[in-house]
């Protein structure tokens, strides 16, 4: 096997983190805002990977999270005056607290009882915050001061936010990864895989599934953080129950076991009703019902699955053009690493390899 | 998840090497971008030499998308005036996107409009929260938000936001010439108030409340609602058991309908005032029944185009021709059609007194208005603002439903220049 | 103690909203055991078509079960060339497929027809009774009687006809139905036919009440939700009932619970969802769920 297929796995998060540090250089302050977007909805879909992809949890509160992340940061930046930039280190515990507090319920649901369980605290997020509105500025919202850079570099806020959105990107990534690939990532997908016999083996699956809540809910508070910094307005009505839909949607579409799936589901969220209006501003939710349905058809497993079936395909063909071997078609078998556990989970039913 | 076989040390070594990668990215200094300079744009883009383009962002879908008309019907009326030759030479490009209601799409698509669109002024944009998810975003770029659709009393707060500009009556003054003809008819109302929970609800219920300051009526009871409301029986059965023998509400038609509907049911005959956007005969009236609501009070500013006296208005049937030619697929009956072609009408003729086609002088037009007729309002209605005066519509004549039609009652209702806060 | 009584009937009224539309999701649950974020939609889009027969002149009594009809094949189309190209799949796939359909419908639904709120004619009359003080809604009875009736319709499809024991075999164990001849995919369809034919029934049932507008169903699915998680996902009569307990507890909050107030209305459905799944998850008459291990 080539060095070069052997690096490009490590090279490839750092190539794309220096890639986006490097685009307001080349494209402009609209765009670069865009980006700063994709990264936003990038970590927020992380967050629905690691509880639906990895933990098999479907949730449909992710956007809610996002919203108290969102809000933590602007009523601590309007309120009592913190750099919205230490705000996220607040926004992140919020997150992991209140992820608690839904997943200790959630962890003896499944199925349909979990979807309807998330939803309601979806649902629940508006009435609460226009309710709060001492605090939280009520139904017309709250305008947060956007991060300023210093005034000698001459940069764009836009630029300066997209940096400083790297950072909670970058170290969402790092847990993510970390958690996935360390002891707690094996567990977790042994409990998602034995589910109810899990107990029969010796462990107890909700404390894992808790945890799994709690850092998918860390995570979309943070990209609640980030989004107070790019958009300098929050409103109740900017975090409804369509919101966790749609995230979840995208986070299927990109590809629910991969962390370049979260990046990809970001960018399908965001340029997708971009392109649409260009197309049709009045059919443009039509447009994108009807997209939706298209990718998921074309891309089973996400835009990661199929890049991975991609890569392996060509890695055999030329495994086997060189050694005459063993053809392997069309499954996302990674070289070296750990053995892929092929698997159908119960409850999710999502296929495919899971641990690498 | 991650790429084969990398450990842990693999990690804390790309945060490294990110973190030289942006201080070098940082350090390459003048960038060939736009995107990293932080010096703003020109004074007046989106104006050619024959053409200026209009930005707009609009909610063609989901809950509030009977809003959406603003967008295709000023479209009409600008095409027909492009028709004629446009403004002073220039075709008016109009773009819109469409934001579903969700503030961060209105901001998107604003920021998209200016930045990439290359477009003059963000025109119409509908709703408080709607306008409001832009505010700081246009003062701060120094960008027109020409004739928001807004009536709370952010949006006559000229001094916080010196690029914004209403079109239409500040809901406080609904509020203060409501509550004024109750107490003409009975000095010791007790109202019941239901309103939306936003900054348009509360604002009218401050002008209702000053109105009545001294006087021997009050509001014995305040209801919201919400979009997601099925219904709204137990407001009104709320508003019932407090004790009101008068009902104000100020909600958009589908629930002004439902709530109109339920009091009907429960055989309670209070007196009925409906804000401006709560009494639209089709959309409001009309699913209710017209025999159902006999009586019912509101105050408008413009001609109810559904309403058979104005059937051979000179004025209306410009407007029905206008739409028949440019825009088929509107309904010319709809009230929110009608206000948005009001609402084009103005920004023609701001761009057209204009002194000049930059940015500041049309935003300083905007902001001294003067307009004795546009089509659709009622007579004894003009448009003015200027400086301490900042709502365009100060006047409103109080009308009642008989038969089926708005009957005026009495004369038009003056508060030029003392909309209260 | 009358106007006490005369909430509680209040919100049988509302309830029985809810427990329409809660009778397609248990179809659909039935069919799938799984939630079709769609449902409302597509019952907002077939009453649309009903509020159409009825703008060219026909009568309501005939619009309805003509609609019912027309629903019905709609919904089995729909399964046909959108849902089964994805339902070997896993689940989620299909839940993305439901979102799209969910934004595809309601936007041709204000595309074709305006976004203008439409009033629907009910099947009946617009009288009250007055028992005692308390005042019912003739429409109210008239309803509980019409779902009362489907319920017992069901019941009796699933229990004593052999399609209603393929369409069991088809949801417990699909791979061994089909070992054992029944034809899986028509049995699938068949249950998205059924769901949207109820919903298309919800739909002509609730307009008259609320008012036909794209987004009539938005509100009402939430509470169609917790009529299902209260009254089990796989009971029809459960989802009445549920239905009927959600409204009620909902108006007797708002009206009886100082600080509820109508803002946080929407809180007690979501309450009472959370509080039944912590303690009896199957809901009152659902049965318990069985995972093979």
């Amino acid at each position: 096997m080539t060095s070069i297929a052997r690096i490009l796995p490590r090279l490839s998060p750092l190539a794309v983190l220096a890639a986006l540090a490097a685009a307001p250089f080349f494209v402009g302050r609209f765009q670069t805002f865009q980006l700063a977007t994709i990264l936003i909805w990038a970590v927020a879909i992380l967050g629905v990977n690691m509880l639906t992809g990895f933990s098999g949890q479907i949730t449909l509160a992710s956007g809610a999270f996002v919203g108290i992340g969102a809000y933590v940061t602007s009523v601590l930046a309007v309120h009592a005056g913190v750099d919205p930039l230490l705000t996220v280190l607040v926004a992140a515990p919020a997150g992991f607290a209140c992820g608690v507090a839904v997943g200790v319920p959630a962890a003896r649901l499944r199925g349909i009882q979990l979807i309807i369980l998330t939803a309601v605290v979806a649902v629940a997020f508006a009435p609460v915050v226009k309710r709060l509105d001492a605090l939280t500025g009520g139904a017309p919202g709250l305008a947060v001061p956007r991060p300023a850079a210093p005034a000698a570099w001459g940069v764009s806020v836009d630029a300066w936010v997209l940096w400083l959105s790297l950072i909670p990107a970058a170290a969402v990534w790092y847990v993510g990864a970390q958690i996935a690939r360390g002891r707690i990532g094996r567990t977790l997908v042994a409990v998602k895989e034995l589910d109810l016999a899990a107990p029969a083996l010796g462990f107890d699956p909700s404390r894992y599934r808790i945890f799994t809540f709690a850092i998918s809910s860390s995570f979309c508070a943070v990209a609640g953080s980030m989004y107070a910094w790019s958009y300098g307005f929050v409103a109740p009505d900017a975090f409804p129950l369509t919101l966790s839909i749609t995230l979840l949607a995208c986070a299927v579409i990109g590809g629910l076991t991969s962390v370049w799936g979260a990046l990809a589901g970001g960018a399908v969220l965001t340029l997708t009703p971009y392109f649409l209006g260009e197309v049709s501003a009045s059919l443009t939710g039509l447009l994108f019902g009807a997209a939706l349905i298209l990718l998921v058809y074309v891309m089973p497993g996400g835009v990661a699955g199929v890049l991975a079936a991609a890569r392996s395909r060509l890695l055999a063909a030329r495994r086997s053009g060189r050694a005459g071997g063993l053809r392997v078609r069309g499954s996302a078998a990674p070289e070296g690493g750990p053995n892929r556990v092929s698997t159908v989970d119960p409850e999710t039913q999502t296929g495919g390899s899971d641990v690498r | 998840m991650f790429g084969n076989g990398a450990h842990a040390a693999g990690g804390i070594r790309r945060v490294l090497a990110l973190a030289l990668a942006c201080v070098g990215a940082i350090g390459l200094a003048t960038g060939c971008g736009g995107g990293v300079s932080s010096s703003s744009g020109e004074s007046s883009p989106g104006v050619s030499k024959d053409a200026i383009t209009i930005g707009g962002s609009y909610t063609l879908s989901g809950p509030l998308s009977v809003l959406g008309v603003f967008g295709p019907a000023s479209k009409a009326y600008f095409e027909s005036v492009n028709a004629k030759g446009g403004v002073d030479g220039h075709r008016i490009k109009f773009v819109y996107y469409d934001d579903a209601g969700d503030p961060s799409k209105v901001l998107q698509n604003t920021r998209r409009l200016v930045e990439q669109d290359n477009a003059f002024g963000i025109y119409s944009t509908v709703g408080n929260t709607v306008s409001a998810s832009i505010l700081d975003y246009v003062n701060q770029q120094r960008v027109p938000q020409l004739l928001a659709v807004a009536g709370g009393s952010e949006f006559g707060k000229t001094a916080a936001h010196p690029w914004t500009t209403p079109f239409y009556v500040g809901n406080a003054t609904e509020g203060a010439v409501d509550g004024r003809f109750i107490l003409s008819k009975q000095p010791n109302a007790k109202i019941g108030v239901l309103a939306t929970n936003d900054d348009a609800g509360q604002s009218y219920v401050r002008g209702l409340e000053g109105a009545l300051a001294g006087s021997g009526a009050t509001i014995v009871a305040k209801q919201t609602y919400e979009l997601t409301d099925a219904t709204v029986d137990s407001q009104i059965a709320k508003l019932r058991a407090s004790g009101a023998d008068t009902v104000a509400i100020l909600a958009l038609a589908k629930f002004s309908s439902l709530g109109l509907k339920r009091i009907h049911e429960l055989g309670w005959k209070p007196t009925i005032v409906l804000s401006l956007s709560a009494s639209s005969r089709d959309a409001s009236l009309r699913p209710v029944g017209f025999e159902n609501v006999q009586g019912v009070y509101s105050a408008f500013f413009a001609k109810d185009p559904s309403d058979p006296q104005w059937a051979n208005d000179p004025a209306l049937k410009r407007y029905r021709d206008t739409l028949a030619q440019y825009g088929r697929s509107l309904d010319p009956n709809d009230a929110f059609t009608l206000l948005a072609y009001m609402n084009a009408q103005v920004l023609v003729s701001t761009l057209d007194e204009s002194s000049a086609l930059t940015r500041a002088a049309v935003n300083d037009a905007a902001h001294n208005l003067s307009l004795p007729t546009v089509d659709g309002l009622l007579p004894g209605i003009s448009i003015k603002t200027g400086p301490g005066d900042p709502w365009p519509i100060e006047t409103l004549q109080v009308v009642q439903f008989r038969g089926d039609q708005w009957v005026p009652v009495g004369d038009p209702v003056s508060y030029e220049g003392k909309t209260p806060n | 103690m009358t106007l006490f009584i005369q909430q509680v009937v209040d919100g049988i009224a509302s309830g029985v909203i809810y427990a329409a539309l809660a009778l397609a999701l248990v179809l659909i649950y039935r069919s799938m055991t799984l939630v079709n974020v769609a449902q409302g939609e597509m019952a907002m889009f077939s009453t649309y078509i009903a509020w159409q027969l009825t703008a060219w002149g026909l009568p309501i009594a005939l619009a309805a079960p003509l609609v019912v009809g027309i629903s019905l094949l709609g919904g089995m189309a729909v399964e046909r060339v959108v849902i089964r190209p994805v339902q070997h799949r896993s689940v989620l796939d299909v839940l993305v497929v439901t979102l799209g359909l969910l934004l595809i419908f309601n936007s041709a639904a204000g595309a074709i027809w305006g976004t203008t709120a439409k009033r629907l004619p009910s099947l009946f009359p617009d009288d009250t009774v007055a028992i005692g003080g308390v005042t019912f809604g003739l429409e109210t009875l008239g309803i509980v009687a019409v779902l009362l009736v489907v319920c017992g319709a069901l019941a009796a499809l699933f229990r004593f006809t052999s399609i209603g024991l393929a369409m069991r075999a088809t949801t417990s164990n699909r791979e061994s139905a089909r070992l054992c001849g029944i034809p899986a995919h028509r049995m699938l369809m068949l249950g998205w036919g059924l769901a949207a034919a109820l919903g298309g029934l919800a739909g002509v049932l609730i307009a008259p009440r609320v008012f036909l507008d794209p987004n009539m169903m938005l509100g009402v699915l939430v509470y169609a939700f917790a009529a299902t998680a209260l009254g089990g996902f796989d009971s029809p009569l459960g989802a009445v009932i549920g239905g009927v307990i959600v409204g009620v507890v909902e108006n007797l909050a708002g009206v009886y619970v100082g600080f509820i107030g109508t803002d946080l209305k929407v809180l007690v459905p979501l309450i009472l969802i959370v509080g039944v799944l912590l303690v009896r998850p199957r809901g009152l008459l659902g049965s318990p769920r069985v995972a093979r291990v």
